[in-house]
């Protein structure tokens, strides 16, 4: 096991003492996450996904496992001075990991067409692609709504997505008004709904608050007042969600999320790196079971939701 | 209606495994309502208005994980428990259990793959098998239906990218020894065949097999491959492989007679390749075969016997300890003389082609659902007439369901049905063994034979049946047990498709001049 | 380039789209092969799944 990347925020953590000392959350085949005593979640992640907020990316043997190499909940995890040692068992020296950085970086927008074209080719896909299992099929309803109109897809609805649909689109109003207290008092009932370890609802929201930052870097709009108002509704409810999903709701209201979805917004939104968009979108997708999906479901409706606040939907749109 | 719950504090489940717990509850008998998940306060919610709550879930906090069901049936409890347990340590299994749902997700986890078998519908291949060219992966295609400007757009990019392209309609390959689909494991040799026909290639490389021979590749091409429109884009390319492969010295080429054009083309392709060749196109003539310097087959068998000669080694005899005459002579005396017709049930399309030509020359023509003239066509699929041969894996047949060498049960009714016929002399049957046929094909049929036997005693009659059995002793079926549960039930056993039919022609002239 | 030579001198390393049994078989030989649990693109919506596939 070798350490590729590391999260620069991390790194900050990490370096910020001596010694820290943590222990084992959860092991999945691809994931394992470390747990910090002050509850930081530091995934270390197999090369074969993407690199998200906070993680350590680590190559792994092919078709090596976290599961199946003996990580189990609850070893013991010391870093000291940049070296990470799980009992006895691994010993990674991250000095040399490559630094990441999951917010999004400065670019240079695509023309408004092409922008056009680029939200119906994440519409298309998601429409297509995406698993229903989870919320994302409330999309063309949120969607209709925000835009006043109807949309004749019908997707499969199921528990989850006839449930959520209602509360997310009194959030969607809440977001639109930019009223912080209706944000927080309407996102009470989404936050922590929903299949998954990071709960369907949850994703969605991830999607959306990320998606939204994009536009607004995209549109020279000031982002500062769309960043507090999600951070103060994460913050606020994050008790209701599993830590996972708590932690990467914490980052997407800054606009961070995984390599993947960085390199899908960057593919939408920036000038010169559309190439890889169409896959970009479908490996946002194939994330887990339903969570890329909702994500994905997400990402589109945020950015439908802030180009129709700002008055520029009809080029988008029609 | 109950409700069961399963609780599990501070445990954690990918998303992958908790979606396939919840879809495969769904599945059981009785089951009403699954909800799977983490038991956050709105997750508790949904819940409760679906009634699926109890105390003990309300006391859970957002990092816990449950499963809460409704069923029916109390009896249903134990199963349930036991799935759930199941599916939660499925996902402790080896990572090839993973099933990501796109080859360009698969290719994340085998990033040094380098063959792909495709088997979607067929409107659906020509862009899976693209996808995989222009990763520049080899394409096994199993699928049919499939466009022939399709199939010659995707042979053409293989052909420029120097890549297998074997199908559509490809059942049977074998690469490197590895049988793929519907193949069988035999020896490794100095054979390297190139087949348009699937159940063509199995019988041939058996019976190699069976001589002591080996094969190097078993390449497929599709059935389609040798028309105009292909130009035999693939047997070309196969050819020109097994050409340059230093493990294959003599090759083998197996399809039904092609285009004239197009045969030329293969044959001297085969001819330039300067190593000896051997060709069974199927009911063709040797004239040309042999004015490029190949050696004609006149049967898959014959073929297979003059490829092993070739590569330098004696054949070995298939049939040693059977004294042919002697047995003809004790069955002929079961015959009534007004027993005069045969009834070929193949599951091998080819096989079934292949006694049709074999045969016709000796007792006329034979009424088929893939007859050689059109007016031998049956007009009623389901009814025989006189001599009929029936391939029961064509699509007449297998339109909704699997193909007679998995699912044995439209030979198993139609047998009950043709020994209704007191004048039938011969049920004449393939046994296609191997990797992706079913189990246990003899077995299968057994009990149809015998009580096929049955019907006919009450007609105060008594009919022959006859088989080949296409497979060996490695095969996971095993040729030995597979030959053994077939002659306990009475049938006659040849070792060849070729040999048999040889065999029920020596019966059926006898019985059309008593 | 000629890449069906260099294969036959290689480990056969199978992604099996389609049927399943085809993968349990070749798992059976101790082959190295990946399962695609394929579904049909846009829910066989077949005018969705051209266009989809022209994006790919």
């Amino acid at each position: 096991m070798k350490p590729l990347m590391i999260c620069h925020n991390t790194k900050k953590i990490l370096n910020s003492k001596r010694v820290i000392r943590g222990r084992i959350h959860s092991v999945f085949k691809r994931v394992c996450n470390i747990i910090t005593p002050e509850g930081i979640l530091i995934p270390l992640i197999s090369h074969q996904l993407s690199i998200s907020p906070g993680g350590i990316l680590v190559e792994l043997l092919q078709n090596q496992e976290f599961s199946s190499m003996g990580f189990k909940r609850n070893l013991e995890v010391e870093v000291l001075d940049m070296i990470l040692r799980i009992e006895g068992m691994v010993e990674l020296d991250l000095t040399h990991a490559s630094q990441w950085d999951g917010k999004p970086p400065a670019f240079e927008g695509v023309g408004r067409k092409d922008l056009k074209k680029n939200v119906e080719v994440l519409r298309h896909i998601v429409l297509n692609a995406a698993s229903y299992e989870g919320v994302a099929s409330i999309f063309p309803e949120v969607e209709g709504s925000i835009l006043g109109r109807v949309f004749k897809e019908k997707l499969p609805i199921n528990h989850y997505s006839s449930y959520i649909l209602p509360r997310m689109l009194k959030l969607i109003n809440a977001i639109k008004d930019g009223k912080e207290k209706e944000i927080i008092h309407t996102s009470k009932e989404i936050i922590g709904f929903g299949p998954g370890l990071t709960p369907s609802a949850d994703d969605f929201v991830a999607g959306l608050m990320i998606s939204m930052i994009y536009s607004a870097i995209y549109s020279n709009v000031d982002i500062k007042p769309l960043v507090s108002n999600f951070a103060r509704m994460v913050e606020e409810w994050k008790l209701r969600t599993t830590i996972v999903s708590s932690e990467m709701l914490r980052h997407a209201a800054k606009g961070e999320g995984s390599e993947d979805v960085k390199v899908l917004m960057m593919g939408m939104f920036s000038l010169g790196a559309t190439e890889d968009f169409e896959k970009a979108i479908l490996r946002v997708i194939n994330h887990g079971s339903t969570s890329g999906s909702d994500m994905a479901s997400g990402l589109y409706v945020g950015c439908v939701l802030f180009f129709n606040i700002h008055n520029e939907r009809v080029n988008l749109f029609e | 209606m109950n409700k069961s719950v399963r609780i599990q504090k501070n445990k954690y489940y990918d998303s992958v495994t908790l979606m396939l717990v919840s879809k495969e509850l769904k599945k059981l008998d009785g089951v009403n309502e699954v909800l799977v998940g983490m038991a956050t306060d709105l997750n508790k919610e949904l819940v409760g208005n679906l009634g699926l709550s109890n105390n003990e879930i309300e006391e859970l906090n957002a990092n816990d994980f449950f499963i809460t069901v409704e069923w029916e049936r109390e009896e249903n409890l134990e199963e349930l428990l036991l799935k759930v347990e199941e599916l939660l340590n499925k996902k402790d299994e080896a990572s090839d259990d993973y099933s990501p749902a796109t080859l360009s997700s698969a290719l994340k986890y085998m990033d040094d793959a380098n063959l792909v078998i495709i088997s979607v519908p067929g409107k659906y291949a020509y862009q899976e098998a693209k996808k995989a060219l222009n990763k520049n992966l080899h394409v096994m295609l199993f699928s049919d239906n499939v466009k022939v400007e399709e199939e010659k757009e995707l042979k053409e990019i293989a052909r420029d990218k120097g890549l297998l392209m074997m199908g559509p309609d490809c059942g049977t390959a074998i690469i490197n020894q590895v049988p793929l689909a519907f193949g069988n494991v035999v020896n490794k040799g100095h054979i390297g065949i190139v087949a348009a026909s699937g159940t063509g290639a199995q019988e041939v490389s058996v019976i190699i097999d069976k001589l002591g021979g080996g094969i190097s590749q078993a390449i497929g091409t599709g059935g389609r491959d040798l028309s105009k429109e292909i130009g035999g884009i693939m047997m070309l390319q196969g050819i020109k492989a097994l050409t340059e492969d230093e493990e294959t010295k003599v090759l083998l080429l197996v399809s039904k007679p092609p285009s004239p054009e197009i045969a030329e083309k293969v044959l001297q392709a085969a001819k330039d390749g300067g190593k000896p060749f051997v060709v069974s196109f199927i009911g063709g003539s040797p004239e040309v075969v042999e004015k490029y310097g190949g050696v004609y087959g006149a049967s898959l068998e014959d073929a297979a016997i003059k490829a092993v000669e070739l590569t330098g080694l004696k054949a070995k005899s298939m049939d040693s300890n059977m004294n042919l005459e002697e047995l003809l002579k004790d069955q002929l005396k079961l015959l009534k003389p007004e027993q005069k017709y045969l009834r070929g049930l193949y599951t091998g399309g080819t096989l079934c082609d292949e006694a049709m030509k074999l045969l016709s020359k000796d007792i006329g023509g034979i009424y088929s659902n893939i007859p050689l003239k059109p007016q031998l066509k049956l007009e009623n699929l389901n009814i025989s007439k006189e001599h009929t041969c029936i391939d029961l894996g064509d699509d007449d047949f297998t339109v909704g369901r699997p193909h007679p060498m998995i699912d044995p049960s439209t030979r198993q009714e139609r047998l009950l049905k043709e020994a209704e016929d007191p004048e039938v002399a011969v049920f004449l049957m393939d046994f296609v063994l191997g990797y992706g046929s079913n189990p246990d094909p003899a077995g299968e049929m057994v009990p149809f034979i015998k009580r096929s036997k049955e019907v006919m005693m009450e007609k105060g009659v008594e009919a022959l049946y006859i088989a080949s059995v296409c497979g060996t002793e490695k095969d996971p079926q095993n040729l030995r047990e597979q030959e053994a549960k077939l002659k306990e039930a009475g049938v006659i056993i040849l070792p060849s498709n070729a040999k048999a039919v040889a065999f029920s022609a020596e019966i059926l002239k006898y019985q059309a001049k008593r | 380039m000629n890449k069906i030579n260099p294969l036959f001198k290689k480990e056969l390393k199978v992604v099996n789209v389609g049927l399943k049994s085809f993968a349990t078989d070749l798992k059976q030989q101790d082959i190295q092969v990946i399962h695609v649990d394929w579904r049909p693109p846009a829910g066989g919506n077949e005018r969705m799944a051209k266009l989809l596939n022209k994006l790919k």
